[in-house]
């Protein structure tokens, strides 16, 4: 399962746990106090805020599978695939691009004009990843595929009404 | 004596409250209509489409959000020091100026189709290949004269706070010391402190407007620089001067200008909205604001955090510093929901402790803005993580369960507990029917939620915003699932609008308008 599903159940979870909640309260807010000591004060809620605040970080930073090899133990790509992007559209070193399941490449992707996106979709729709394509830098990021097929690039900033056309199908073939 | 300029503080706010009505209906209708659109119904060219996708969040934010919060507080600010506005006819040259300013800005975009978005990254809005150099001149004309009435804004507010601040400390500096805190704080350093506080302490509603104003001065200044920028390149384009585009740095221009907008959304928005749940609160309570010592802490820290998030807006931006977005773009953003969430725990206690409370529907309308807001606002922090943001950056997550979730759901929602609260002392009359103010409390909750939502998960299923895709149909669920959505909110608003007309009249609602 991608990992935006996670983030998805997880958000539908809170999110009706939000719902359930504030409908509770407010139930409760139209009925007469019951006399009993209020525990929880600022300062409890100040640490739970706190406590809530270190473990998502820590757990985000740590368990993202693609963060072991961008931001704890970064590895040296096998391969480096220089793309441009000019004049709404992609000028690739090769089309396909090869790759193999498992091997780290880097992507270095510079535009001659404005600000476009540099991203990877599935054959189903989903994002496998992207970054943004700022003008006249070396915008790079290094990847490892772990799912055989082919993929689509497509440019995921907006750069002018020619957007839309900035569409790649199927020139990634990642090979088992 | 009274004029068309110098109507009573009530008229001046129903005014705004009217015209800023009438721009959400505009947003609405143009958000339905790309709506259509994404639902590979081509009703627009492309260019028409981002033209639109470009005046939406303008009339949206400036339109309907800034001129109700405009309204309100130059109602509540005075009423709650006890003094008059410093200027009633400035209010009202304002809100002549703001209009003008958005329809100008949104004539840009409908007639010369001029499409760089609200992000105006550089350097596409001087790309003179596909936007006219009139298109841009007339919408940083437009930008230019909101930005404008906005620092008149907070020109009249700070006067009318700051003027009689004798009995705050003696002076500005002491009515500053006893908003913040700043005397205790001093104390805790040194014993022998000198900002000792005399008078009593503003109101923390007070001091929130205050600090929102701060950062809406810096959004102003950046947005007005950045204006001023393509206006130079648009002048130089029309006399048939070329200017290299490659003489402003992206990446720097990049920050400077998030670092600017983002005090809409992580200062104005937030703060300003923590102003009015410790106004609210209290109110619909009947006893003092719980935690209120702490509170004016919070508002302070928020102003230092929403000085330093800006990078979050940045995580996939990878000539970007790592260090500044790991920093600045995470661990610094969840500042903001410790401060936030003291702000939302302050209002709820205040409310817990006042039990039992009759549900009306002002307080409806707080609640399910605080719901809106913790919605929107934990999908925020989902999206601005250095580890997550490369899955949802740029996709329908990001403008539908975090940014339209906030703008509807939370913000709009406490507009409209507001308005309720305000209408009968500012008519002298009740809303007419209960059941239609339910019915909008409902629907507007039902829509704006299962739309944000819906464009949500389009995002988690890999539909990107700010694009079209005709001829693909992998998103199409979703997208109907959000018209739907969207059609009922537009009920929701509808209903509110009939009882405004039931109960004021047409003739009425006019002459507040014209004399």
């Amino acid at each position: 399962m991608h990992i935006q599903y996670y983030i998805e159940m997880l958000f539908i979870i809170f999110a009706l746990g939000a719902i359930v909640f504030m409908f509770l309260f407010s139930i409760k807010l139209a009925r007469l106090r019951n006399g009993k000591r209020e525990v929880v004060d600022e300062k409890k809620w100040f640490i739970v805020l706190v406590m809530v605040t270190v473990v998502f970080n820590v757990a985000t930073l740590t368990l993202t599978p693609s963060q072991q090899w961008i931001l704890w133990s970064p590895v040296k790509p096998d391969k480096v695939f220089y793309i441009t992007m000019y004049d709404y559209k992609f000028y690739l070193p090769e089309n396909p691009i090869i790759i193999r399941v498992g091997e780290p490449v880097e992507f270095i992707v510079t535009s001659k004009d404005v600000t476009y996106g540099f991203g990877i979709f599935r054959g189903d729709g989903t994002l496998v990843f992207q970054i943004q394509v700022i003008p006249w830098y070396n915008n790079s990021i290094v990847w490892i595929f772990n799912e055989p097929g082919k993929y689509t690039i497509r440019s995921t900033e907006y750069s002018g009404p020619k957007h839309p056309y900035m569409i790649l199908p199927e020139a990634i073939e990642v090979k088992p | 004596m009274n004029s068309w300029l110098n109507p009573t503080l009530e008229k001046l706010t129903l005014r705004y409250v009217i015209v800023a009505l009438f721009f959400l209906f505009v947003v609405g209708v143009e958000g339905c209509l790309m709506r259509v659109d994404l639902c590979n119904i081509p009703l627009h060219k492309y260019e028409e489409f981002f033209a639109m996708m470009t005046a939406h969040p303008v009339v949206g934010i400036y339109g309907w959000a800034y001129i109700a919060v405009m309204g309100a507080f130059y109602y509540l600010v005075p009423k709650l020091l006890n003094r008059n506005l410093h200027s009633v006819r400035l209010a009202m040259i304002g809100l002549v100026i703001h209009m003008l300013g958005v329809i100008v800005a949104w004539s840009a975009c409908f007639f010369l189709h001029y499409a760089p978005l609200y992000t105006i990254y550089w350097p596409l809005p001087v790309n003179w290949n596909i936007f006219p150099p009139s298109g841009a001149l007339t919408f940083t004309l437009g930008l230019a004269l909101i930005e404008f009435s906005i620092l008149l804004f907070i020109f009249n507010i700070f006067s009318t706070i700051l003027r009689g601040s004798e009995g705050n400390g003696g002076s500005i500096k002491g009515f500053i010391i006893a908003a913040f805190n700043l005397d205790k704080i001093a104390s805790l350093i040194n014993r022998k402190n000198k900002f000792l506080n005399g008078g009593s302490r503003p109101p923390v509603f007070i001091v929130s407007v205050m600090r929102g104003s701060i950062d809406a001065v810096i959004n102003a200044l950046i947005l007005i620089m950045a204006g001023l920028l393509i206006l130079i390149y648009s002048i130089y384009a029309i006399i048939g001067v070329n200017l290299s585009t490659q003489l402003i740095n992206p990446l720097i221009y990049k920050n400077v200008y998030w670092w600017g907008l983002d005090m809409v959304a992580d200062g104005d928005v937030l703060i300003w909205t923590a102003g009015v749940l410790y106004l609210m609160a209290p109110l619909l309570a009947n006893r003092p604001l719980y935690g209120e010592n702490i509170v004016r802490y919070v508002i302070l820290a928020d102003l230092i955090i929403s000085m330093g998030v800006w990078s979050h807006h940045l995580l996939s931006d990878t000539p970007q510093p790592a260090l500044l977005r790991l920093i600045s773009g995470q661990f610094i953003t969840w500042g903001e929901y410790v401060t936030m969430g003291l702000s939302f725990f302050a209002a709820l206690k205040t409310l817990w402790l006042a039990r039992p409370l009759k549900m009306n529907i002002p307080l409806k309308f707080m609640l399910g803005g605080i719901l809106g807001f913790m919605l929107g606002g934990v999908s925020g922090l989902i999206q601005a993580n250095y580890a997550l943001n490369v899955f949802l950056h740029n996709t329908q997550w990001v403008i539908g369960t975090h940014a339209h979730m906030m703008l509807l759901a939370g913000l709009s929602t406490l507009i409209f507990a507001v308005i309720y609260t305000l209408l009968p002392s500012l008519t002298g009359k009740e809303l007419i029917s209960m059941k239609l103010s339910n019915t909008h409390f409902m629907l507007w909750m039902i829509g704006s939620i299962g739309m944000s939502l819906s464009l949500g998960f389009a995002g988690i299923a890999g539909m990107l915003r700010r694009n079209l895709y005709h001829g693909i149909t992998l998103y199409i669920p979703y997208m109907y699932a959000a018209i739907i959505f969207a059609v009922v909110m537009a009920l929701g608003y509808l209903s509110f609008i009939i009882n405004i007309v039931k109960t004021y009249g047409i003739r009425t609602i006019l002459k507040i308008l014209i004399f």
